[in-house]
């Protein structure tokens, strides 16, 4: 993020795109895909069909950045969960099921396997001691709304927790990660 | 609604994971809209998502960048190619709306930039020409320091030569031939001296150069009597004022140290003549 807004502030590259500037494009690919491909390979956990998510996301970027408004939020959390939903879309769809073995994929989620290491394959040192301080709940609750697409209310359900705890133990891991920045 | 409340609710949270449905999330925008902490608070939310995604980062096969830019029409609508992107050109230009401003924008990069720099390089010769100016105003002192040396030079010996030559046009004015002595006998000197002014000169000198540390000195001897009428300027000078005499009978020249002696050397004695 810090290279983009080096060089060119996110309103200016908003109003291009918006103008369907195809260096400004471009400039989007280079300065965004790594995290965004990160956040989709993290999803689906296979190379082939993230590569291919990734391009479906890039495209529904051109295409639909009329609907994004500066108004309700930054330019990076719209591409990100246009990205997210498209790959837990993939997650659940016929594709990957017939190509993964789904089952595998819930179990990993299961109350057993909550604690800190295995789901967690950090891509970067260091990374792994710095979310440590997130605690295992938090971390995996983050894991699994965000990553795994569950709901709020799956999450509660699955886990036998109050929604309310859920809606309180995701902010208090979001301001735990506000604190790292 | 109490702003803190509704911040520590995780709504927001929720908001930015977009884990609300339709009816919460435009529920959200609206008090953001009007409330400056809320959306504040999202903002610092998004920002900390990202620095968490950015953790996940990984670099795509370099192919597929190839791959999302061809599936972008090279041209939308109107535009040209040429038009393209701003980044190409480095100025924020953008096709379509909004030309004027892009224009006056534009515009006015160029005339800082040019205005920036057409200041830099008239300071640049503002400073060369100060620092030429400070040169030339040394040298105009030097050269007029010199001048008036050279002025007081030349008028003080005008009248010195004047003076000079109303004395030997002078009735009073005895013209006496010092000889050599012993020790030079080549040795020669004339002095002029006026009985009424009292004022001696010394003119065409021929005497051995005097060693370093040594100088000549002319005495006036009076009833034997020896007078210092000072000491010859090593410099070579056509004729020099001495000090005044009123009552000589002759005069002599000796080879003191600098600065001449109270006393005649008469073992150094060069030149000598009477009256």
């Amino acid at each position: 993020m810090e290279a983009a807004s080096n060089v060119i502030s996110e309103k200016d590259l908003v109003f291009l795109l918006k103008s369907k500037d195809r260096k400004a494009f471009e400039y989007l690919y280079d300065n965004y895909s790594s995290t965004i491909f990160g956040i989709i390979f993290k999803i689906l956990k296979a190379e082939d069909i993230a590569e291919e998510v990734l391009q479906d996301s890039f495209l529904r970027f051109w295409n639909k950045i009329d609907d994004y408004n500066a108004e309700k939020g930054r330019l990076f959390t719209w591409m990100l969960n246009i990205a997210r939903n498209l790959s837990i879309d993939k997650l659940r769809s016929g594709d990957y099921k017939s190509m993964t073995r789904s089952e595998d994929v819930f179990k990993d989620n299961s109350p057993a396997s909550m604690k800190i290491s295995d789901n967690f394959k950090p891509d970067h040192i260091g990374v792994k001691d710095m979310l440590q301080i997130l605690n295992a709940d938090q971390k995996n609750l983050l894991e699994l709304m965000y990553f795994e697409g569950y709901s709020q209310s799956e999450i509660s359900k699955e886990f036998n927790i109050p929604l309310g705890t859920v809606k309180t133990r995701v902010r208090a891991a979001m301001m735990v990660l506000r604190k790292l920045f | 609604m109490n702003i803190e409340e509704y911040i520590s609710s995780g709504k927001l949270e929720l908001y930015v994971l977009d884990q609300l449905t339709a009816e919460e999330k435009a529920e959200v925008e609206n008090i953001a809209r009007t409330n400056p902490a809320i959306k504040k608070e999202i903002d610092l939310i998004e920002r900390s998502l990202e620095f968490y995604a950015n953790r996940f980062s990984k670099n795509p096969p370099a192919h597929i960048k190839q791959k999302v830019l061809s599936q972008i029409p090279n041209s939308v609508g109107s535009q040209d190619d040429k038009k393209s992107s701003f980044l190409d050109e480095q100025q924020l230009y953008v096709p379509g709306k909004k030309r004027f401003t892009n224009y006056l924008v534009a515009a006015s990069w160029f005339l800082l930039i040019f205005f920036a720099g057409t200041t830099m390089y008239f300071w640049s010769m503002w400073r060369k020409a100060e620092q030429r100016l400070v040169i030339a105003q040394a040298e105009m002192a030097e050269y007029s320091s010199n001048y008036n040396n050279v002025k007081d030079q030349l008028e003080g010996k005008v009248s010195h030569l004047q003076n000079y030559i109303a004395l030997l046009n002078d009735n009073f004015t005895e013209s006496i031939t010092l000889s050599g002595s012993k020790l030079a006998s080549e040795a020669r000197a004339k002095v002029f001296w006026n009985r009424r002014s009292s004022r001696v000169y010394i003119a065409q000198i021929n005497l051995p150069p005097a060693p370093n540390g040594k100088q000549y000195q002319l005495w006036g001897l009076n009833k034997g009597k020896p007078v210092d009428l000072g000491v010859l300027s090593k410099v070579e000078v056509d004729v020099q004022r001495m000090k005044d005499i009123s009552l000589v009978d002759s005069f002599a020249i000796t080879l003191e140290k600098e600065g001449g002696s109270t006393n005649p050397t008469l073992d150094a004695l060069y030149v000598i003549g009477e009256i």
